[in-house]
Order: structure tokens, then sequence, then C-alpha cells
């Protein structure tokens, strides 16, 4: 029974299968990725004066979600193309396995590849540039408040990762749309509560985040909990393995 | 080895494909699968390997249901399906990251294979023409051993040569362990190679004979006149009237595949009535 859900030697050879075949892919993303990180830079070069911690982070946050969205779109790309699906369904590794290949190589390797390759790009650039007099700072990826950023990194992974395995085709642009679309009815819900339940009047508001309260003629902010509350960590963690739990179900499910 | 029972399914909202269909396919088999366009053939065959799940019904492989695609299923089927995809490696580097999957697998058969096949072990499967990647795909799915083969189309984009190996290649790959089901719409392209004839029709198996049988039952020729003889099915053509008589000499004669398709897909109940009662005998 085991047999059929994990094993430790097919999954490496699936690992491996896998690699081998979408290797020329990976590293044209990958040359992609160095090419936004050279074009970044560039920018951060050429303006004046130090190289801010601001600017660094502007450019990892976005190049993080934005790429890290895109690739985990096109993931399960195989499955909506029913010439390749046969193949990768056919294959004798189980559902598990083949979610876990493409699970490690969007999230995990994906997070190590991308912080690896902006250090490399930022220390470059860090020690070709020098402003007199002043010490350049390095963004630290694993301090306050750059951390929580891999949590919304794994809110958005997993949204992604459901897209992928869920549409056919457009991955990216579907899931995009549904997930604004989705995010747009939940700010209008909460909102509908949250006047319901303090009787005045509050600026749209999406779940878990701040409340600005409407006090004569300026808004107060009476609950910015998101950077202070636990709960918003284990409410994006459970939608994250929420989301994952439904890719794997949809996997088991995709037919031909 | 197949069992398939009270089989219903239907893509989305479009009308019933197959209905209460009923299937089975043991070892030591080769199976043609005929059907007109659109009567559900690679449909079917996908129900088979699990690819596509009924709305009614079961898919069972060697006692276990097909649906949940289980290891030990996928390991002991191959399906080479008629629109192919091969990964940008090598024939050799193909098998070398996907052999290790299929615990049957023969490498030295599969270089056999390729050899008679006429396709190069070092050349990059996606450069090659679609026939050579059929090809090579289908010396992979052989060399797998896996007892139960599925074949879509297979002979489409061969050429004549490769047709000819293909035929050789089944025949000798068939073993008292492994059922080969092949499914086509040129018919001529299973002459002598298969034992077992299925037609899928009006969304039922409407034929699922030992090919053996059918010849011991009916005759086929071609006829000046056919009055007087117990005509099945018949077609006019330049020659003359080429029908299928009932056999009541008890001599074989060769089956003529397009023929006798034909007369079944035209709904022959003669035809179909002198099948069964020789069935049921």
């Amino acid at each position: 029974m085991m047999n059929n859900i994990f094993n430790a030697k097919r999954f490496g050879r699936l690992f491996v299968k896998h690699t081998s075949e979408h290797f020329k892919t990976y590293f044209m993303s990958l040359s992609v990725l160095v090419g936004v990180f050279v074009l970044g830079d560039s920018f951060l070069y050429i303006i004046p004066g130090d190289i801010d911690i601001g600017m660094q982070s502007v450019l990892f946050v976005f190049v993080l979600l934005a790429g890290g969205t895109l690739f985990t779109s096109n993931i399960f790309a195989d499955l909506g193309n029913p010439k390749r699906a046969i193949g990768t369904l056919m294959l004798p590794a189980s559902h598990f396995e083949k979610f876990l290949v493409a699970w490690l190589y969007s999230f995990v390797i994906y997070c190590i590849v991308f912080t690896g390759l902006f250090y490399l790009a930022l220390i470059f650039l860090v020690n070709l540039k020098h402003v007199p007099n002043q010490q350049s700072q390095v963004f630290n990826v694993f301090s306050h408040p750059a951390a929580p950023l891999f949590l919304v990194f794994t809110l958005l992974h997993s949204i992604s990762f459901f897209g992928a395995v869920f549409f056919d085709k457009l991955h990216f642009i579907k899931t995009a749309f549904c997930f604004f679309i989705v995010m747009a009815i939940l700010t209008l819900l909460n909102t509908v509560f949250l006047r319901a339940i303090i009787g005045q009047h509050v600026k749209p508001a999406i779940p878990f985040g701040r409340i600005d309260i409407l006090a004569g003629i300026k808004y107060v902010d009476v609950g910015s909990i998101r950077q202070s509350d636990h709960a918003v960590t284990y409410v994006i963690i459970a939608a994250s393995l929420l989301f994952w739990a439904a890719s794997y179900f949809r996997l088991k499910e995709k037919q031909v | 080895m197949v069992e398939i029972k009270d089989l219903s399914f239907r893509y989305g909202k479009q009308p019933l494909l197959f209905k209460g269909l009923n299937l089975s396919l043991n070892k030591g088999h080769i199976y043609g699968l005929l059907g007109k366009n659109g009567a559900g053939k690679s449909t079917l065959l996908k129900n088979m390997a699990g690819l596509a799940f009924p709305q009614k019904g079961t898919c069972v492989f060697n006692g276990t249901l097909v649906s949940g695609r289980p290891v030990s299923v996928l390991e002991d089927i191959f399906f080479i399906a008629e629109e192919l995809f091969v990964p940008p490696l090598t024939a050799e580097q193909f098998a070398a990251s996907t052999a290790d999957f299929y615990p049957k697998f023969s490498k030295s058969a599969f270089y056999i294979y390729l050899k008679a096949l006429d396709v190069e072990p070092g050349a990059t499967l996606d450069k090659l023409s679609y026939g050579q990647q059929k090809k090579a795909i289908i010396a992979f799915g052989l060399a797998t051993n896996t007892s139960l083969l599925i074949m879509d189309e297979p002979t489409n984009g061969l050429d004549i040569p490769s047709k000819v190996q293909f035929r050789k290649l089944i025949a000798s790959a068939l073993t008292d362990e492994r059922c080969m089901v092949i499914s086509t719409h040129q018919v001529r392209d299973l002459d002598s190679l298969i034992d077992t004839l299925l037609i899928l029709h009006d969304q039922e198996i409407a034929v699922n004979y030992p090919v053996d049988e059918i010849t011991e039952k009916i005759t086929f020729g071609v006829f000046n006149d056919t009055s007087g003889l117990q005509v099945l099915y018949e077609e006019e053509n330049m020659r003359g009237k080429n029908a299928i008589i009932k056999n009541t000499t008890g001599k074989f004669s060769k089956l003529d595949l397009e023929l006798f398709f034909n007369g079944i897909t035209s709904g022959s109940k003669p035809l179909l009535a002198t099948l069964k009662a020789k069935n049921d005998e």
C-alpha cells in the first residue's frame, strides 16, 4: 500500500527524469531571472547615491512574487496538453511523488535559487559601486520585516500551484483573474461585516487586515493586526496547506 | 486481466459515448479494436488505462480499479497514444531515465526493436519525424514487457515497410502473460495480426469474437450472382458482389476485415444473429 504512495528510490528516479526532461526550460528560466537582476541592479547602479535597502527590498519582493507565481503557474503545464498528460499520468510513479517533484521545484528550489541569485547580483553591485564616506548595507531577507514575505509567497505559491493543476491553459492569467475576483468579493463582504459589527463607517478592508474607522472627518487606524497577531500567520499557513492539498487531489482526479 | 462492467461514459454534457458496456480481455491475446470515427475507441482505451473515469460502471485490471492509477497498475500497463509527446532526449537517454519505472523492462530487447524498426538510438527524439518518434515509442512500449500494452492507432504515420515490421514485432512480442489491444480505423493494418476482434458500435461492444470463430461461422467471397446463397451482407463492386455468407461447408476462409466491419456497422441483423447463434452453441 505504502509503495503506491511513496517510495524514495522511485521518487529519486522521478526527480532525475523531471530534471533531465525540463532542464532546458528551467535553464532558460534561470537565465531570464539573471537578466532581470542584471537589469534591476543596473538601474540601482545608475541612480545617484548609495544603494539603499528600500530599493533592494522592492526588487526582491517584486521579482520573488511575480517570478514565483509565473513559474509555479506553469509547473503542471504538461497536464494541460493531452499528448504530454498521457505520458505524465501513465508514468509508474504515485500522484504524491509527482506532486512532490512539482512542489519542490516551484517552491523550495525556486526560493533557494532565487535568493542565491539575488545576493550574488547584489553583492557584485555593492562591490562595484562605492559611495565615498558611506558603507553600503545589504538587505537581509531573513530578518523582520522581510521574513514575512516568504509567508506571503507561500500563500501565493499555493494558489498558483492549485491554478496550475486546475486549469488546462492560460494558467497564470486565469489564476490571477480568479484571485482578484475572490479578493474583491472577500473585501466587500468583510467591509460590510465590519460596518455591521462596529456600527460605523470603515474603509474597505481585506480580511485580517487593518481597520480604518471614520472618526469625525478623519479615518483612525484602530487595528493594525497584520504584524502583531499570530492569527494572520496561522490563517496564511492553513490556507496554503488547504490549496496544496486541493492541488494534490485535483492531480489525482486529472483526466485526459 | 481487464474487466469492464456496465461502463457508461460521456464527455461533459455531451451524449453518452458508452452505455452499459461490458468487456473482458485475457492474457495471451492480441485484440483489434475497430470502430467508426467518433465511436469512442480512444476513449475506451483511456478508460481501460485509468486516464478517463467512467460515470457509471468499473474498469478493473488484475483485480484493481484503474481509475486510482495506483503504481502497481501503472507498472504493468503501457499506453501508446495516437498523438505522442517525446522529450528532447535521445532514445538511449529516454530509456535511461524511464526504463527503471518498469520492473520487466528489457534493455537488450529495446535495442533489438529499435534496430528492427530502423530507429537510430542516438538521435534526439523530438527532432525525428512523427513516424520515427512513433516507432521509438513502440519499441520502448514492447520492451517494457508490461502485461497490458494498449496501442491507439499505432500504424498512423508509419510507412509501408514499417507497418510490415510492426506486425512482425507485435506477433513476436506476444507471450502467454501478455495482452495487447490495438485500436485502428485502418482495418487492413491488422490483417493477420489480431486473434480477437472487437468492434465498438452504438455505445457498446457489438463484436467480441476470436477470428477463428468468426471464420468458422461465416465466409467471404466475390460472387457474380449470390442468389441461392445464404447472404448475410453484400456490397457491389466492379468485380461483382463482395459478400459475407453463412459458412455451411466448414471450411475456413480469410477474414475480410473491411467487409466484416462494414457489415457490422451497417447494422446487418442476419450477420449479428449468425455470429451470436454460433457463440451461444
